[in-house]
């Protein structure tokens, strides 16, 4: 009998250095931050207008989200005093990292409720969902809708 | 993706049927394969390479474990198997378990040890014991290698079943990745298979779910004994219909396909010891301990101590694949231990109660079991546990317990009759008599399911299933 080690060792051997590669390109960026809430909500709401928004509380965030607050490490969530406007500012500290995608999708479910009702008739609150900004870095997401969009995701960055 | 979601239903299966359907016989596996990866990276764009791993890899360790059967190399075969083992149960332990073992490292250690804890991939614990299914059945002999790398493909991938089962063992679906019958018989069996899955999971499962929710976040002291118990059932009712549900929507989407994959639960709720339970509940999982897990260890063939040894091995294993936590080793122990005090003590005067004790007796068992399933954390289980027996909580009945009660009283009682058998029979012997009204009567139940489940999921947040967390 021919006993000899089969050519498909080095392949699979390859194979694994490849996976260990795969995982340290993952685990590489992303890391989780120490920031505290209030010091990113500070940040971040220097760079918004937040006149025609109001701090929302844990039954909002439940009704906008389908989310518990109580689930993650700390919510706070600007929404808009009325309906006619579509700015609103969520940040969201997660306990952990795994809870990331369940947050961003009822996020994109709220976006597109949100372009449901303005789909039509409110032209500048639809650009304006249309411009939203969704960033999730590490344990912190931030989801804002705004004229500043970009800026407020550059200040909730820099202060994580 | 999901299945219960407007995209899926109407825009992804529509068009895989279509495509599945015109393209030859020969390359439908073809097909089914490359549609379940649009499937996995329309929701998992990274961690689809991780699967793509995962095939490519046990594919090549089957190959290579015949090449030393053949050749009759036990030495060789014995480190490919073992090496094959390690590195799928390396990755299952590194992408569910990683986080939670550095964790309880930093508790006990003098300093941190620094990680970041990765989102789980979707699926994996489904896919990994899939084709560790596969690689210790050709090890030990039982199955033939598969040599086609598109049938083996499609086997991991096969997206009825890939995010949350049943675990399909390669064993069972063999012959049906190679011939396979399509017919419209079957095809109309499929969907309502999968239109009973969907009203299970967004008529049923929703609704209840909320119910759960809203108890759930409530603080501790809020609880009276009467809302804990309406929670706890809420949530066993959820878990239920939400986890049964998927698993006759991929039984369903499976005859579509011309497969058949086994059945994941037998109304586990008329279960009449905890014993008979777990034979009626996420059975692809039981079996999977049981033939790979137990069986090895010697099973009950062995003397009395090993027996209970194997027992609490099994149960932990099961409480730790559903997570990393110790509310899940916690939950996995405390079926072991039931288990064992079912079949050592508690059997003989069980069978001698009536039907409905029984059955009560399992029930409440079950409902402490998913406190613990459902609880973040031991402390929360231990403070819920305690409201359902009025301890910290806002006494025995409020007007909160009795609005909580009150409000969903007729889901509950519908709920609780969809777990039991005798509807599905009365609804399947009338609709299966002879004549055109019995089957307008079920196109009709089937066709107004199909309505009422897309008017709740278009205004539906984002809802996903509870098991896709494992």
């Amino acid at each position: 009998m021919n006993k000899k080690m089969s050519f498909l060792m080095p392949i699979r051997i390859a194979l694994v250095v490849l996976l260990i590669l795969f995982i340290i390109f993952l685990t590489s960026d992303g890391k989780e931050s120490d920031a505290s809430m209030d010091d990113v909500k500070k940040n971040v709401l220097a760079q918004v207008d937040f006149s025609s928004m109001e701090e929302s509380t844990n039954r909002m965030f439940k009704k906008f989200y389908g989310l518990n607050a109580q689930d993650y490490e700390a919510v706070v969530l600007y929404a808009p005093i009325t309906n006619m406007d579509a700015e609103e500012l969520l940040i969201v500290k997660l306990k952990s990292t795994d809870q990331a995608e369940t947050v961003t999708g009822a996020i994109e479910e709220r976006l597109q409720t949100q372009k449901n009702s303005f789909e039509g008739y409110g032209i500048e609150q639809y650009d304006l969902l249309k411009n939203h900004v969704l960033d999730v870095e590490g344990n912190f997401i931030l989801y804002v809708v705004h004229h500043n969009a970009e800026q407020a995701a550059e200040a909730f960055r820099k202060s994580l | 993706m999901i299945f219960s979601s407007i995209f899926f239903l109407f825009v992804f299966l529509p068009i895989t049927l279509i495509l599945y359907y015109i393209v030859p016989r020969k390359l439908k596996n073809l097909m089914l394969l490359l549609c379940s990866l649009i499937f996995y990276a329309w929701g998992e764009p990274v961690y689809v390479f991780l699967m793509l791993f995962s095939i490519v890899f046990n594919y090549l360790s089957g190959l290579e474990m015949n090449t030393y059967i053949e050749n009759e190399d036990e030495k060789r075969l014995k480190f490919c198997f073992y090496m094959t083992v390690v590195v799928n149960l390396g990755i299952l332990g590194f992408f569910k378990y990683y986080g939670f073992l550095v964790e309880n490292l930093n508790v006990l250690l003098p300093f941190d040890i620094p990680y970041k804890e990765l989102p789980l991939p979707i699926g994996i614990s489904f896919y990994t014991f899939q084709t560790l299914s596969y690689i210790i059945d050709v090890y030990k002999g039982r199955v033939a290698v598969q040599k086609n790398f598109v049938s083996f493909g499609a086997y991991v991938t096969m997206f009825p079943q890939l995010i949350a089962g049943p675990i399909v063992r390669y064993a069972d679906i063999e012959k049906q990745l190679a011939v396979r019958t399509l017919s419209w018989y079957r095809f109309g069996e499929g969907v309502t298979w999968f239109l009973r899955g969907l009203g299970k999971k967004v008529l049923l499962a929703n609704n209840i779910g909320a119910a759960y929710e809203a108890i759930a976040a409530m603080a501790v002291g809020e609880r009276s004994v009467v809302t804990a118990w309406v929670g706890a059932l809420a949530f066993a009712m959820q878990i239920y219909f939400d986890f049964g549900g998927y698993s006759d929507m991929a039984v369903g989407l499976g005859k579509m396909f011309g497969f058949d994959f086994v059945r994941n639960f037998n109304y586990p709720y008329t279960a009449k010891s905890i014993t008979d339970f777990w034979r009626r509940w996420h059975i692809s999982l039981g079996t999977w301990f049981r033939e790979y897990v137990y069986i090895p260890l010697g099973g009950n063939r062995v003397s009395a101590l090993k027996h209970v040894r194997n027992i609490l091995i099994v149960w932990m294993l099961t409480g730790f694949w559903h997570g990393a936590t110790w509310n899940f080793i916690f939950w996995g122990l405390y079926y072991g231990l039931l288990l064992i005090l079912e079949k050592f003590v508690l059997a003989r005067f069980l069978e001698k109660l009536p039907g409905i004790i029984q059955q009560i007796y399992t029930f409440v068992l079950v409902l402490f079991g998913w406190v613990f399933f459902f609880s973040p954390t031991m402390k929360d289980a231990a403070a819920y546990l305690g409201n359902m027996f009025g301890i910290n909580g806002s006494g025995l009945v409020d007007s909160m317990g009795l609005y909580y009660l009150a409000g969903n009283l007729i889901l509950l009682l519908i709920c609780i009759i969809c777990s039991r058998p005798f509807p599905w029979k009365l609804f399947h012997r009338a609709t299966m008599k002879k004549g055109w009204a019995p089957s307008i009567a079920a196109a009709a139940f089937y066709g107004a399911v199909l309505i009422l489940s897309v008017a709740y999921l278009v205004n539906a947040t984002y809802n996903p299933f509870l098991y896709f967390r494992f």
